[in-house]
């Protein structure tokens, strides 16, 4: 189990059901280990978001299965193992950034608001640098801070697995490193399980020990780079050699025909 | 705080939020200019019928049918009185008719497919042309005026309620899923809430057909309230008592449908995005 926490064989996507649609994946086969920091990086329409929910039980594969730490992905979101950030924050406008990070703990737990869910939601808002942001309503939160309540809402129910689809793609470029940043950070303080779907060389290089490189029609793995960056990674990274000869190496395997 | 680079938009500003003096007094600016013209109206009004010398069985000038108003105060009032109960009653019946058809349309999708092509079918019924029948089957009482008021008043509230309910954000209901919510728990937690803006857009509607129901229903059959008063006026020649009534019954309306938006107004501490997205 150690060397395949999730563990994904033969992965096939057709959507609408007919056999004779167009695969948005084919035949994908992925090992995640357990505590890795694990980014799917690929172009738009390469069915990487389709990826990650398959990853993570949400959706189910046309052919092909799925498996998270030797049971079915079903089984974690029953366990609360899940911790989704999808792309935007999603937060409930009528609820503060504390409420929103207690919502799905609540839901999963069943029970109503106690004590205990609002000491882990005051906590995770604590790990993303929220605390004084707890009493805020969404629409007097920036874009960055409503993004932060989002992580802060999947921190807070303590999963083993973050599944990040593309969170930082709405944010400007200063707000997105500050993000990269942090997100580093939580990552080494919590030791969870994290995939991450993105489209940005940069940041894929910035957080992951691994990077896969999706394709498009159909969606495929392409090639898995691992990122020997020493960490903990500060913003200095972006000037280091072997940080910009990982970012080039992506860049010609995403575009292999515009090789210089 | 950050800049973004100049063309980059920053989403660092907090968006400003509006305060209960502040839009009082825009609507007060606003309201003067048609309350100028209203009056201007009837000051013309009042000379066009003591210069063409219409008769007051046609057309009563403002004066006749303000003096009217206030010799008949106690029978208007009374008669206020009755057809604002039937508004009212009529309209919480029509609210709790509405919301709950909506919510047992969205969680169930066997009544979606069985009840709601047939409530969509019911609309095309001329409600109005009920009234005698609910007449015939209840008498001249309160009854037959709740049910009009209902039948007529529900289908905004229902339709409203149903779009809000199905508004929900796709990311929202992607969450909900990955920690394994139940359908009621999506409904309680999102969807009610979500939809509640709606739900206000659809009540306004709502109050002001539940006024042209209990007016009809008391038309085709009754013994009291404004618009058995109309009719009987209107059999008396009593052409300004017709205008008292016909005015006194606007004013309701109009105090209904404010009375529907200081509602909206309390519930929007406790729920901000009612009046956010409105805006």
């Amino acid at each position: 189990m150690e060397s395949g926490f999730i563990s994904a064989r033969g992965i096939g996507m057709r959507f609408g059901g007919t056999s004779t649609a167009q695969p948005v994946l084919e035949a994908l086969d992925l090992t995640i280990a357990p505590g890795a920091f694990v980014t799917l990086l690929g172009p738009s329409g390469c069915g990487k978001s389709t990826l990650l929910k398959i990853l993570g039980g949400l959706l189910e594969p046309t052919d092909g299965e799925v498996s998270i730490g030797g049971r079915p992905p079903s089984e974690a979101v029953d366990r609360r193992q899940i911790g989704l950030v999808p792309q935007r924050p999603a937060l409930l406008p009528w609820k503060t950034a504390l409420q929103n990070a207690c919502v799905l703990r609540d839901v999963a737990t069943g029970k109503g608001r106690s004590a205990e869910s609002l000491r882990a939601a005051e906590n995770a808002l604590a790990l993303v640098g929220l605390e004084e942001a707890a009493g805020k309503l969404p629409h007097q939160l920036s874009g960055g801070m409503a993004q932060r309540v989002s992580i802060a809402r999947a921190l807070a129910m303590d999963p083993e697995i973050l599944l990040m689809d593309e969170p930082f793609g709405a944010l400007d470029a200063i707000t997105r490193d500050e993000m990269n940043e942090k997100l580093a950070e939580i990552w080494t303080q919590t030791g969870k399980t994290v995939v991450f779907v993105t489209h940005a060389i940069s940041e894929a290089v910035f957080l992951s020990d691994t990077v896969h490189v999706m394709g498009a029609d159909p969606g495929r793995l392409v090639q898995t780079l691992d990122i020997s960056l020493p960490r903990p990674r500060t913003r200095e990274v972006f000037d280091d050699p072997v940080f910009t000869d990982y970012t080039s190496r992506l860049r010609e395997l995403l575009e292999p025909k515009a090789t210089v | 705080m950050v800049t973004a680079a100049p063309g980059v938009p920053t989403r660092e500003h907090s968006r400003p939020v509006s305060t209960t003096p502040g839009r009082l007094r825009r609507w007060y600016s606003r309201a003067w200019p048609s309350a100028l013209l209203l009056l201007a109206v009837l000051v013309a009004w009042e000379l066009a019928v003591a210069l063409l010398g219409v008769s007051e069985f046609v057309v009563a000038p403002p004066s006749a049918f303000a003096a009217e108003t206030w010799n008949s105060r106690e029978l208007l009032l009374a008669a206020a009185w009755i057809t604002t109960q039937e508004i009212l009653y009529g309209f919480l019946i029509s609210v709790a008719v509405g919301v709950g058809l909506a919510v047992v349309i969205a969680r169930f999708s066997w009544v979606d497919r069985a009840v709601y092509p047939l409530v969509v079918l019911f609309q095309v019924v001329p409600k109005v042309a009920l009234a005698p029948i609910f007449i015939l089957w209840f008498g001249y009482g309160v009854t037959p005026k709740l049910l009009l008021v209902v039948v007529i008043a529900f289908f905004p509230i229902t339709l409203n309620m149903l779009v809000g309910l199905r508004s929900i954000d796709p990311d929202l209901l992607l969450l909900m899923k990955s920690v394994g919510a139940t359908r009621n728990q999506i409904l309680a937690r999102i969807q009610i809430p979500t939809s509640l803006p709606y739900l206000f857009a659809g009540m306004r509607i709502a109050i002001t057909l539940a006024v042209i129901g209990a007016v009809v229903a008391e038309f085709a059959g009754a013994s009291d309230g404004l618009g058995y008063l109309i009719q009987f006026a209107s059999t008396q020649l009593d052409t300004p008592l017709m205008f008292s009534a016909l005015i006194l019954v606007s004013l309701l309306g109009l105090v209904l449908y404010y009375g529907m938006s200081l509602a909206e107004f309390a519930l929007a501490r406790r729920f901000p995005h009612i009046t956010a997205e409105s805006q």
